[in-house]
Protein backbone atom coordinates (compact mmCIF):
# COMPACT_ATOMS: atom_id res chain seq x y z
CA UNK A 1 0.00 0.00 0.00
CA UNK A 2 2.41 2.86 -1.50
CA UNK A 3 1.20 6.17 0.01
CA UNK A 4 1.97 9.24 -2.24
CA UNK A 5 3.39 11.77 -0.24
CA UNK A 6 7.18 12.84 0.16
CA UNK A 7 8.10 11.61 -3.06
CA UNK A 8 9.44 14.94 -3.44
CA UNK A 9 12.45 15.89 -5.96
CA UNK A 10 15.98 14.97 -4.14
CA UNK A 11 16.76 19.04 -4.48
CA UNK A 12 13.53 20.36 -2.63
CA UNK A 13 13.74 17.66 0.02
CA UNK A 14 16.44 18.21 2.32
CA UNK A 15 16.26 15.41 4.33
CA UNK A 16 17.62 13.02 1.36
CA UNK A 17 19.81 15.63 0.06
CA UNK A 18 21.08 15.67 3.64
CA UNK A 19 21.60 11.95 3.66
CA UNK A 20 23.34 11.89 0.38
CA UNK A 21 25.51 15.33 1.39
CA UNK A 22 26.84 13.67 4.84
CA UNK A 23 27.11 10.25 2.97
CA UNK A 24 29.59 11.79 0.26
CA UNK A 25 31.63 13.68 2.59
CA UNK A 26 31.97 10.97 4.73
CA UNK A 27 32.92 8.23 1.99
CA UNK A 28 35.88 11.23 1.06
CA UNK A 29 36.90 12.05 4.28
CA UNK A 30 39.61 8.85 4.93
CA UNK A 31 41.14 10.37 1.23
CA UNK A 32 41.34 13.52 2.46
CA UNK A 33 43.28 15.20 5.58
CA UNK A 34 41.49 13.07 8.27
CA UNK A 35 43.80 9.75 7.60
CA UNK A 36 45.00 9.35 11.11
CA UNK A 37 43.99 6.25 12.84
CA UNK A 38 42.89 7.98 15.47
CA UNK A 39 40.70 10.37 13.59
CA UNK A 40 39.10 7.13 11.27
CA UNK A 41 38.80 5.83 15.15
CA UNK A 42 37.00 8.56 16.59
CA UNK A 43 34.08 8.57 13.25
CA UNK A 44 33.49 5.40 13.80
CA UNK A 45 32.70 5.46 17.00
CA UNK A 46 31.08 8.64 16.30
CA UNK A 47 29.15 6.59 13.43
CA UNK A 48 28.18 3.74 16.64
CA UNK A 49 26.16 6.19 17.76
CA UNK A 50 25.03 8.33 15.29
CA UNK A 51 23.07 4.91 14.64
CA UNK A 52 21.73 4.71 18.47
CA UNK A 53 20.45 8.42 18.29
CA UNK A 54 18.51 7.94 14.96
CA UNK A 55 16.45 5.12 16.38
CA UNK A 56 16.29 6.41 19.76
CA UNK A 57 14.91 9.77 18.33
CA UNK A 58 12.79 7.38 16.08
CA UNK A 59 11.00 6.58 19.89
CA UNK A 60 11.20 9.77 21.86
CA UNK A 61 10.91 12.71 18.70
CA UNK A 62 7.89 10.76 16.43
CA UNK A 63 6.48 8.40 18.99
CA UNK A 64 6.75 10.49 21.98
CA UNK A 65 7.89 7.21 23.55
CA UNK A 66 10.45 7.74 26.17
CA UNK A 67 12.85 4.46 26.32
CA UNK A 68 15.85 3.29 28.05
CA UNK A 69 16.08 0.03 26.76
CA UNK A 70 19.01 1.27 24.12
CA UNK A 71 21.89 0.18 26.46
CA UNK A 72 19.99 -3.19 27.16
CA UNK A 73 19.99 -3.44 23.94
CA UNK A 74 23.19 -2.66 22.69
CA UNK A 75 24.36 -5.40 25.61
CA UNK A 76 21.99 -8.06 23.89
CA UNK A 77 23.64 -7.76 20.60
CA UNK A 78 26.92 -6.85 21.50
CA UNK A 79 27.20 -10.51 23.67
CA UNK A 80 24.88 -12.31 21.69
CA UNK A 81 26.86 -11.67 18.70
CA UNK A 82 30.54 -12.67 20.61
CA UNK A 83 29.00 -15.17 22.74
CA UNK A 84 27.60 -16.85 20.02
CA UNK A 85 30.84 -17.30 17.68
CA UNK A 86 33.07 -18.14 20.55
CA UNK A 87 30.14 -21.31 21.34
CA UNK A 88 29.67 -22.30 17.66
CA UNK A 89 33.43 -20.99 15.90
CA UNK A 90 31.23 -19.93 13.11
CA UNK A 91 32.20 -16.73 11.67
CA UNK A 92 31.89 -13.07 13.53
CA UNK A 93 29.40 -11.63 10.10
CA UNK A 94 27.10 -14.39 11.71
CA UNK A 95 27.45 -13.72 14.98
CA UNK A 96 26.51 -9.97 13.86
CA UNK A 97 23.09 -11.71 12.11
CA UNK A 98 22.49 -13.62 15.73
CA UNK A 99 23.48 -10.40 17.64
CA UNK A 100 20.89 -8.34 15.47
CA UNK A 101 18.21 -10.86 15.35
CA UNK A 102 18.60 -11.63 19.30
CA UNK A 103 17.88 -7.40 19.82
CA UNK A 104 15.07 -7.80 17.43
CA UNK A 105 13.66 -10.38 19.18
CA UNK A 106 14.31 -8.90 22.85
CA UNK A 107 12.80 -5.73 21.37
CA UNK A 108 9.53 -7.56 20.24
CA UNK A 109 8.84 -9.38 23.39
CA UNK A 110 10.08 -5.93 25.27
CA UNK A 111 7.50 -3.75 23.88
CA UNK A 112 4.91 -6.54 23.30
CA UNK A 113 5.47 -6.24 27.47
CA UNK A 114 5.39 -3.05 27.93
CA UNK A 115 4.39 -0.62 25.69
CA UNK A 116 0.44 -0.58 27.25
CA UNK A 117 2.42 1.73 29.30
CA UNK A 118 3.04 5.42 29.08
CA UNK A 119 5.32 8.29 30.29
CA UNK A 120 7.06 7.61 33.66
CA UNK A 121 6.44 3.92 33.88
CA UNK A 122 7.67 3.22 30.56
CA UNK A 123 11.07 4.69 31.06
CA UNK A 124 11.15 2.98 34.88
CA UNK A 125 10.53 -0.41 33.28
CA UNK A 126 13.43 -0.20 29.75
CA UNK A 127 15.62 1.90 32.53
CA UNK A 128 14.89 -1.88 34.75
CA UNK A 129 15.86 -3.69 31.69
CA UNK A 130 19.04 -2.44 30.77
CA UNK A 131 20.42 -2.30 34.64
CA UNK A 132 19.32 -5.38 35.19
CA UNK A 133 20.93 -6.87 31.98
CA UNK A 134 24.19 -4.71 32.85
CA UNK A 135 24.30 -6.25 36.55
CA UNK A 136 23.92 -9.49 34.29
CA UNK A 137 26.92 -9.03 32.32
CA UNK A 138 28.94 -7.78 35.61
CA UNK A 139 27.62 -11.09 37.87
CA UNK A 140 27.43 -14.23 35.08
CA UNK A 141 31.67 -14.32 35.34
CA UNK A 142 31.53 -18.06 34.20
CA UNK A 143 29.93 -16.52 30.47
CA UNK A 144 30.24 -13.01 30.01
CA UNK A 145 34.39 -12.44 31.95
CA UNK A 146 32.46 -9.89 34.33
CA UNK A 147 33.89 -6.41 34.27
CA UNK A 148 36.70 -8.41 32.66
CA UNK A 149 34.47 -8.68 29.53
CA UNK A 150 35.43 -11.43 27.23
CA UNK A 151 37.88 -10.95 23.91
CA UNK A 152 36.10 -11.81 20.37
CA UNK A 153 36.91 -11.85 16.94
CA UNK A 154 37.27 -8.87 14.63
CA UNK A 155 34.77 -8.60 11.99
CA UNK A 156 37.18 -8.68 9.13
CA UNK A 157 40.87 -11.06 9.44
CA UNK A 158 42.31 -7.80 10.38
CA UNK A 159 41.84 -5.45 12.96
CA UNK A 160 40.81 -2.62 13.51
CA UNK A 161 44.10 -1.42 14.73
CA UNK A 162 45.81 -1.90 11.80
CA UNK A 163 43.66 -1.38 9.32
CA UNK A 164 40.36 1.02 10.72
CA UNK A 165 39.85 2.14 7.43
CA UNK A 166 38.49 -1.25 6.31
CA UNK A 167 36.54 -0.74 9.36
CA UNK A 168 35.25 2.72 8.81
CA UNK A 169 34.07 1.71 5.07
CA UNK A 170 31.64 -1.01 6.81
CA UNK A 171 30.71 1.40 9.73
CA UNK A 172 29.74 4.05 6.91
CA UNK A 173 27.85 1.44 4.84
CA UNK A 174 26.02 0.55 7.96
CA UNK A 175 25.00 4.45 8.26
CA UNK A 176 23.86 4.86 5.31
CA UNK A 177 21.74 2.07 5.23
CA UNK A 178 20.27 2.86 8.34
CA UNK A 179 19.71 6.42 7.39
CA UNK A 180 17.65 4.96 3.83
CA UNK A 181 15.58 2.38 5.97
CA UNK A 182 14.80 5.37 8.72
CA UNK A 183 13.75 7.61 5.74
CA UNK A 184 11.99 5.11 4.24
CA UNK A 185 10.31 4.73 7.20
CA UNK A 186 9.17 8.09 8.02
CA UNK A 187 8.00 8.51 4.52
CA UNK A 188 5.96 5.19 4.17
CA UNK A 189 2.00 4.93 5.63
CA UNK A 190 3.65 4.43 8.91
CA UNK A 191 5.23 7.65 9.42
CA UNK A 192 1.95 8.82 8.71
CA UNK A 193 0.83 6.85 11.38
CA UNK A 194 3.75 8.17 13.39
CA UNK A 195 3.11 11.98 13.26
CA UNK A 196 -0.71 11.32 13.75
CA UNK A 197 0.03 8.97 16.90
CA UNK A 198 2.94 12.12 17.93
CA UNK A 199 0.67 14.99 17.93
CA UNK A 200 -2.62 12.89 19.21
CA UNK A 201 -2.95 9.61 20.09
CA UNK A 202 -6.44 9.65 20.90
CA UNK A 203 -7.52 10.65 17.40
CA UNK A 204 -4.90 8.85 15.56
CA UNK A 205 -6.49 5.68 16.90
CA UNK A 206 -10.05 7.18 15.99
CA UNK A 207 -8.66 7.09 12.20
CA UNK A 208 -8.11 3.46 12.09
CA UNK A 209 -4.19 2.97 13.77
CA UNK A 210 -3.60 0.19 15.79
CA UNK A 211 -1.62 2.19 18.47
CA UNK A 212 0.06 -0.54 20.39
CA UNK A 213 0.83 -2.57 16.69
CA UNK A 214 2.16 0.57 15.88
CA UNK A 215 4.52 1.31 18.54
CA UNK A 216 5.61 -2.80 18.76
CA UNK A 217 6.50 -2.84 15.03
CA UNK A 218 8.45 0.36 15.43
CA UNK A 219 10.26 -0.33 18.59
CA UNK A 220 11.30 -3.64 17.25
CA UNK A 221 13.06 -2.05 13.90
CA UNK A 222 14.67 0.28 16.51
CA UNK A 223 15.83 -2.55 18.41
CA UNK A 224 17.22 -4.48 15.20
CA UNK A 225 19.27 -1.37 14.66
CA UNK A 226 20.46 -1.36 18.21
CA UNK A 227 21.59 -4.84 18.10
CA UNK A 228 23.28 -3.89 14.48
CA UNK A 229 25.22 -1.45 16.39
CA UNK A 230 25.93 -3.08 19.39
CA UNK A 231 27.19 -6.11 17.71
CA UNK A 232 29.43 -4.12 15.01
CA UNK A 233 30.96 -2.14 18.15
CA UNK A 234 32.45 -5.27 19.97
CA UNK A 235 33.70 -6.83 16.42
CA UNK A 236 35.16 -3.43 16.16
CA UNK A 237 36.87 -3.43 19.31
CA UNK A 238 37.70 -7.29 19.45
CA UNK A 239 36.29 -6.80 22.52
CA UNK A 240 32.84 -7.28 24.57
CA UNK A 241 32.47 -5.53 27.76
CA UNK A 242 29.97 -3.64 30.09
CA UNK A 243 31.22 -0.73 29.12
CA UNK A 244 29.34 -0.90 25.70
CA UNK A 245 26.24 -1.69 27.87
CA UNK A 246 26.80 1.51 30.47
CA UNK A 247 23.70 3.73 30.92
CA UNK A 248 24.97 6.96 31.92
CA UNK A 249 28.16 7.90 29.11
CA UNK A 250 25.48 5.82 26.41
CA UNK A 251 22.19 7.09 27.16
CA UNK A 252 23.45 10.61 27.94
CA UNK A 253 25.24 11.19 24.48
CA UNK A 254 22.35 9.76 22.59
CA UNK A 255 20.01 11.82 24.97
CA UNK A 256 22.08 15.20 24.54
CA UNK A 257 22.77 14.19 20.96
CA UNK A 258 19.01 13.97 19.62
CA UNK A 259 18.11 16.93 21.60
CA UNK A 260 20.97 19.20 20.61
CA UNK A 261 20.67 18.23 16.69
CA UNK A 262 16.44 18.82 17.25
CA UNK A 263 14.19 16.21 18.45
CA UNK A 264 11.32 14.84 15.94
CA UNK A 265 13.18 15.95 13.40
CA UNK A 266 15.17 13.52 10.61
CA UNK A 267 18.75 15.30 10.38
CA UNK A 268 18.47 16.60 14.23
CA UNK A 269 20.38 13.25 15.68
CA UNK A 270 22.56 13.39 13.23
CA UNK A 271 23.86 16.25 13.11
CA UNK A 272 24.08 16.61 16.60
CA UNK A 273 25.86 13.33 17.21
CA UNK A 274 28.56 14.47 15.22
CA UNK A 275 28.88 17.54 17.36
CA UNK A 276 28.59 16.26 20.63
CA UNK A 277 30.76 13.05 20.19
CA UNK A 278 34.15 14.56 18.48
CA UNK A 279 33.83 17.18 21.13
CA UNK A 280 32.96 15.02 24.36
CA UNK A 281 36.52 13.67 22.62
CA UNK A 282 38.32 16.35 22.94
CA UNK A 283 37.08 17.20 26.01
CA UNK A 284 37.90 13.68 27.23
CA UNK A 285 41.52 13.93 26.27
CA UNK A 286 41.80 16.87 28.76
CA UNK A 287 40.01 15.90 31.70
CA UNK A 288 37.85 12.80 31.94
CA UNK A 289 35.42 14.33 34.45
CA UNK A 290 35.07 17.12 32.76
CA UNK A 291 33.28 15.58 30.00
CA UNK A 292 29.66 14.72 31.77
CA UNK A 293 29.30 17.77 33.17
CA UNK A 294 29.91 19.58 29.78
CA UNK A 295 27.34 17.47 27.98
CA UNK A 296 25.23 17.74 30.71
CA UNK A 297 25.88 21.75 30.31
CA UNK A 298 25.27 21.42 26.51
CA UNK A 299 21.69 19.51 27.24
CA UNK A 300 20.66 21.81 29.80
CA UNK A 301 21.30 24.60 27.63
CA UNK A 302 19.77 23.46 24.45
CA UNK A 303 16.72 22.86 26.46
CA UNK A 304 17.13 26.34 27.94
CA UNK A 305 17.07 28.05 24.70
CA UNK A 306 16.50 26.10 21.48
CA UNK A 307 14.15 23.71 22.52
CA UNK A 308 13.83 22.16 18.69
CA UNK A 309 17.71 21.80 18.65
CA UNK A 310 19.71 23.35 15.68
CA UNK A 311 17.54 21.47 13.03
CA UNK A 312 14.60 23.22 14.53
CA UNK A 313 16.35 26.55 14.87
CA UNK A 314 17.59 26.36 11.29
CA UNK A 315 14.11 25.25 10.07
CA UNK A 316 12.38 28.52 11.98
CA UNK A 317 14.94 30.76 10.81
CA UNK A 318 14.29 29.91 7.19
CA UNK A 319 10.46 29.84 7.43
CA UNK A 320 10.84 33.25 8.89
CA UNK A 321 13.27 34.26 6.52
CA UNK A 322 11.80 32.37 3.66
CA UNK A 323 10.56 35.47 1.29
CA UNK A 324 14.28 37.41 1.72
CA UNK A 325 16.16 34.17 1.49
CA UNK A 326 14.20 33.08 -1.97
CA UNK A 327 14.72 36.84 -2.89
CA UNK A 328 18.45 36.32 -2.34
CA UNK A 329 18.71 33.12 -3.97
CA UNK A 330 17.19 34.92 -7.22
CA UNK A 331 18.90 37.77 -7.39
CA UNK A 332 22.20 35.94 -7.10
CA UNK A 333 21.51 33.66 -10.23
CA UNK A 334 20.36 36.49 -12.04
CA UNK A 335 24.11 37.90 -11.06
CA UNK A 336 25.76 34.74 -11.83
CA UNK A 337 23.79 34.71 -15.36
CA UNK A 338 24.77 38.55 -16.12
CA UNK A 339 28.54 37.54 -15.10
CA UNK A 340 29.03 34.14 -17.16
CA UNK A 341 27.65 35.63 -20.14
CA UNK A 342 29.74 39.13 -20.04
CA UNK A 343 32.51 36.99 -19.35
CA UNK B 1 -31.05 -1.04 14.75
CA UNK B 2 -27.54 0.06 13.83
CA UNK B 3 -26.37 1.35 16.86
CA UNK B 4 -27.52 -0.09 20.49
CA UNK B 5 -26.13 1.30 23.68
CA UNK B 6 -27.76 -0.72 26.50
CA UNK B 7 -27.21 0.74 30.07
CA UNK B 8 -23.54 1.75 29.82
CA UNK B 9 -21.45 2.76 32.55
CA UNK B 10 -18.28 4.75 32.30
CA UNK B 11 -15.83 5.62 34.65
CA UNK B 12 -12.60 7.94 34.21
CA UNK B 13 -10.91 6.56 37.51
CA UNK B 14 -13.13 6.92 40.52
CA UNK B 15 -15.35 9.50 38.21
CA UNK B 16 -18.77 8.02 37.26
CA UNK B 17 -19.08 9.80 34.06
CA UNK B 18 -21.57 7.50 32.24
CA UNK B 19 -24.67 6.21 34.15
CA UNK B 20 -26.75 3.55 32.55
CA UNK B 21 -26.89 5.43 29.36
CA UNK B 22 -29.22 3.82 26.87
CA UNK B 23 -29.20 5.20 23.47
CA UNK B 24 -30.36 3.92 19.66
CA UNK B 25 -29.68 4.63 16.32
CA UNK B 26 -31.35 3.26 13.36
CA UNK B 27 -29.95 2.97 9.64
CA UNK B 28 -30.34 6.44 7.69
CA UNK B 29 -31.21 8.54 11.16
CA UNK B 30 -29.93 11.61 12.13
CA UNK B 31 -29.79 11.23 16.05
CA UNK B 32 -28.64 14.47 18.43
CA UNK B 33 -27.06 14.37 22.17
CA UNK B 34 -27.67 17.70 23.56
CA UNK B 35 -26.64 18.67 27.10
CA UNK B 36 -24.50 21.21 28.62
CA UNK B 37 -20.87 21.38 29.23
CA UNK B 38 -19.41 18.13 31.12
CA UNK B 39 -22.61 16.16 30.78
CA UNK B 40 -21.04 13.27 28.92
CA UNK B 41 -21.46 13.76 25.39
CA UNK B 42 -18.18 13.74 24.10
CA UNK B 43 -17.66 10.84 26.97
CA UNK B 44 -20.51 9.11 25.14
CA UNK B 45 -18.97 9.31 21.75
CA UNK B 46 -15.67 8.55 22.51
CA UNK B 47 -17.21 5.03 24.46
CA UNK B 48 -18.87 4.09 21.28
CA UNK B 49 -15.62 4.70 19.15
CA UNK B 50 -13.59 2.48 21.59
CA UNK B 51 -11.26 4.85 23.33
CA UNK B 52 -13.14 4.29 26.26
CA UNK B 53 -14.51 1.31 27.15
CA UNK B 54 -17.08 0.87 29.68
CA UNK B 55 -17.50 -0.85 33.00
CA UNK B 56 -20.73 -2.45 32.00
CA UNK B 57 -22.89 -2.48 29.81
CA UNK B 58 -23.27 -3.25 26.32
CA UNK B 59 -22.68 -1.45 22.89
CA UNK B 60 -23.78 -3.35 19.81
CA UNK B 61 -23.04 -2.60 15.74
CA UNK B 62 -24.89 -4.18 13.19
CA UNK B 63 -25.08 -7.01 15.22
CA UNK B 64 -21.59 -6.81 16.59
CA UNK B 65 -20.80 -6.81 20.33
CA UNK B 66 -17.94 -3.91 19.94
CA UNK B 67 -17.76 -2.14 23.72
CA UNK B 68 -14.60 -3.81 24.48
CA UNK B 69 -13.04 -3.89 21.01
CA UNK B 70 -10.06 -1.24 20.07
CA UNK B 71 -10.79 1.73 17.92
CA UNK B 72 -9.04 0.83 14.63
CA UNK B 73 -11.61 -2.76 14.71
CA UNK B 74 -14.91 -0.61 15.49
CA UNK B 75 -13.53 1.99 12.39
CA UNK B 76 -13.15 -0.75 10.15
CA UNK B 77 -16.87 -1.78 11.28
CA UNK B 78 -18.26 1.47 9.57
CA UNK B 79 -18.08 4.14 12.74
CA UNK B 80 -15.77 7.58 12.08
CA UNK B 81 -15.54 10.10 14.67
CA UNK B 82 -14.76 13.82 14.11
CA UNK B 83 -13.27 14.74 17.20
CA UNK B 84 -13.76 17.71 19.28
CA UNK B 85 -10.38 19.30 19.09
CA UNK B 86 -9.75 21.39 16.00
CA UNK B 87 -6.61 21.15 14.27
CA UNK B 88 -5.76 17.60 14.72
CA UNK B 89 -1.98 16.75 13.27
CA UNK B 90 -1.08 20.58 12.28
CA UNK B 91 2.18 19.52 10.75
CA UNK B 92 0.74 17.06 7.97
CA UNK B 93 -0.59 18.00 4.75
CA UNK B 94 -4.23 18.53 3.64
CA UNK B 95 -3.85 15.60 1.25
CA UNK B 96 -2.18 13.22 4.14
CA UNK B 97 -4.20 13.55 6.78
CA UNK B 98 -7.28 12.63 4.28
CA UNK B 99 -5.07 9.50 3.26
CA UNK B 100 -4.86 8.75 7.01
CA UNK B 101 -8.39 8.32 7.22
CA UNK B 102 -8.48 6.16 4.41
CA UNK B 103 -6.07 3.22 6.02
CA UNK B 104 -8.10 0.59 6.74
CA UNK B 105 -8.70 -2.48 4.45
CA UNK B 106 -12.58 -1.55 4.37
CA UNK B 107 -11.80 2.19 2.90
CA UNK B 108 -8.39 1.66 0.87
CA UNK B 109 -9.32 -0.25 -2.29
CA UNK B 110 -12.13 3.03 -2.94
CA UNK B 111 -9.95 5.54 -1.84
CA UNK B 112 -10.29 7.47 -5.09
CA UNK B 113 -13.85 7.08 -5.29
CA UNK B 114 -14.11 8.66 -1.80
CA UNK B 115 -11.73 11.24 -2.40
CA UNK B 116 -13.60 12.74 -5.58
CA UNK B 117 -17.15 12.45 -3.36
CA UNK B 118 -15.23 14.11 -0.80
CA UNK B 119 -13.75 16.52 -2.95
CA UNK B 120 -16.86 17.75 -4.31
CA UNK B 121 -18.48 17.90 -0.62
CA UNK B 122 -15.65 20.37 -0.13
CA UNK B 123 -13.73 21.96 -3.09
CA UNK B 124 -11.89 24.34 -0.34
CA UNK B 125 -10.03 21.31 0.16
CA UNK B 126 -8.86 20.31 -3.17
CA UNK B 127 -7.69 23.99 -3.73
CA UNK B 128 -5.35 23.71 -0.64
CA UNK B 129 -5.03 19.90 -0.75
CA UNK B 130 -0.75 20.53 -0.44
CA UNK B 131 -1.48 22.75 2.30
CA UNK B 132 0.08 22.25 6.03
CA UNK B 133 -2.95 21.38 7.62
CA UNK B 134 -2.11 24.29 10.49
CA UNK B 135 -2.16 26.84 8.24
CA UNK B 136 -5.97 26.79 7.62
CA UNK B 137 -8.62 28.02 9.13
CA UNK B 138 -11.07 27.29 11.75
CA UNK B 139 -14.29 26.40 8.86
CA UNK B 140 -11.75 24.84 6.42
CA UNK B 141 -10.04 22.83 9.41
CA UNK B 142 -13.59 21.31 10.80
CA UNK B 143 -14.41 20.67 6.76
CA UNK B 144 -10.75 18.86 7.08
CA UNK B 145 -11.78 17.09 10.50
CA UNK B 146 -15.34 15.74 8.31
CA UNK B 147 -13.50 14.61 5.35
CA UNK B 148 -10.76 12.69 7.20
CA UNK B 149 -13.83 10.69 9.28
CA UNK B 150 -15.68 10.33 5.90
CA UNK B 151 -12.53 8.88 3.83
CA UNK B 152 -12.97 5.84 6.00
CA UNK B 153 -16.48 4.97 4.55
CA UNK B 154 -18.50 5.21 7.47
CA UNK B 155 -22.13 4.09 7.84
CA UNK B 156 -22.43 6.17 11.21
CA UNK B 157 -20.73 9.37 11.69
CA UNK B 158 -20.06 10.49 14.92
CA UNK B 159 -19.48 14.25 15.23
CA UNK B 160 -18.25 15.98 18.66
CA UNK B 161 -19.51 19.22 18.77
CA UNK B 162 -18.62 20.81 14.51
CA UNK B 163 -19.79 24.26 14.92
CA UNK B 164 -17.80 24.51 18.07
CA UNK B 165 -16.11 28.34 18.17
CA UNK B 166 -16.87 28.79 14.80
CA UNK B 167 -18.31 31.99 13.17
CA UNK B 168 -22.18 31.75 13.11
CA UNK B 169 -21.93 31.49 9.46
CA UNK B 170 -19.60 29.21 9.37
CA UNK B 171 -21.70 27.27 12.20
CA UNK B 172 -24.87 27.25 9.33
CA UNK B 173 -22.36 25.89 6.54
CA UNK B 174 -21.30 22.98 8.87
CA UNK B 175 -24.84 22.09 9.65
CA UNK B 176 -25.84 22.14 5.66
CA UNK B 177 -22.72 19.95 5.03
CA UNK B 178 -24.12 17.64 8.23
CA UNK B 179 -27.24 17.62 6.46
CA UNK B 180 -26.16 16.71 2.94
CA UNK B 181 -24.53 13.93 4.24
CA UNK B 182 -27.68 12.15 6.15
CA UNK B 183 -29.32 13.02 2.82
CA UNK B 184 -26.82 10.96 1.12
CA UNK B 185 -27.03 8.07 3.36
CA UNK B 186 -25.19 8.57 6.33
CA UNK B 187 -26.11 7.97 9.77
CA UNK B 188 -25.39 10.62 11.94
CA UNK B 189 -25.00 11.14 15.51
CA UNK B 190 -24.60 14.38 17.08
CA UNK B 191 -23.55 16.01 19.85
CA UNK B 192 -24.01 19.91 19.42
CA UNK B 193 -24.51 22.94 22.30
CA UNK B 194 -26.19 24.60 19.55
CA UNK B 195 -29.79 23.10 20.79
CA UNK B 196 -32.22 25.13 18.59
CA UNK B 197 -30.63 23.95 15.06
CA UNK B 198 -29.34 20.27 16.35
CA UNK B 199 -33.30 19.98 17.16
CA UNK B 200 -34.35 21.51 14.30
CA UNK B 201 -31.87 19.12 11.85
CA UNK B 202 -32.26 16.02 13.80
CA UNK B 203 -34.71 12.67 13.84
CA UNK B 204 -34.85 12.13 17.37
CA UNK B 205 -32.50 13.03 20.03
CA UNK B 206 -31.51 12.36 23.85
CA UNK B 207 -30.84 15.19 26.19
CA UNK B 208 -28.16 14.02 28.43
CA UNK B 209 -27.67 15.54 32.21
CA UNK B 210 -24.90 14.52 34.66
CA UNK B 211 -24.36 11.53 32.87
CA UNK B 212 -27.53 10.28 32.56
CA UNK B 213 -30.61 10.30 29.66
CA UNK B 214 -32.75 13.13 31.07
CA UNK B 215 -35.04 13.43 28.05
CA UNK B 216 -35.72 11.43 24.88
CA UNK B 217 -37.94 12.06 21.88
CA UNK B 218 -38.40 13.24 18.32
CA UNK B 219 -36.74 16.57 17.58
CA UNK B 220 -39.72 18.49 17.54
CA UNK B 221 -41.21 16.48 20.65
CA UNK B 222 -38.17 18.17 22.25
CA UNK B 223 -38.65 21.54 20.91
CA UNK B 224 -42.03 22.15 22.56
CA UNK B 225 -40.67 20.31 26.03
CA UNK B 226 -40.94 22.99 29.05
CA UNK B 227 -37.69 21.95 30.35
CA UNK B 228 -35.96 21.96 27.10
CA UNK B 229 -37.06 25.23 26.60
CA UNK B 230 -36.14 26.61 29.59
CA UNK B 231 -32.34 25.15 30.25
CA UNK B 232 -31.15 25.44 26.56
CA UNK B 233 -33.26 27.98 25.30
CA UNK B 234 -33.50 30.33 27.35
CA UNK B 235 -36.87 30.63 27.98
Amino acid sequence: MPVKVGEAKLLKDPEALSILILSIVLAILPLTLLQKPYTLWIIIITIFYVVLAINWNLLLGYMKLLSFAHTGLIGIGGYGSALFIASTGLPPLIGLLVGTTLAAVTGLVLGWACLRLRGIYLALTTWGFSGSLQLLLLSEYNITGGSKGIHTKFLLPVTSFEAPQYYYYIALTLLILCMMTTYKLIHSKYGLYLRAMGDDEDAAAACGVNIIRLRIFIFTISSLWVGVAGAFYVHFLGYASPAIADFSTIMITVLGSTILGGLGTFFGPILGTFIIWPLSEVIRARSASLQMIILAAVILLSLKFFRNGFVGAVSSLYHKYKDEIEEAISRLKSLLIRHTVLA
Amino acid sequence: MLLSADEINVFYEKFHALRDISLKVDEGEFVTLIGSNGAGKTTTLNTIIGLLHPESGTITFKGTQIESLPPHHIVNLGIALVPEARVIFPQMSVMEHILLGAQLPRAWDRRHETLEWVFQLFPRLKERKNQEAGTLSGGESQMLNIARALMSRPELLLLDEPSLGLAPKLVLMIFDTVRQLHKEGVTILLTEQHVYHALTMCDRAYVIETGRVALKGSGSELLRNKEVKQKYLGG
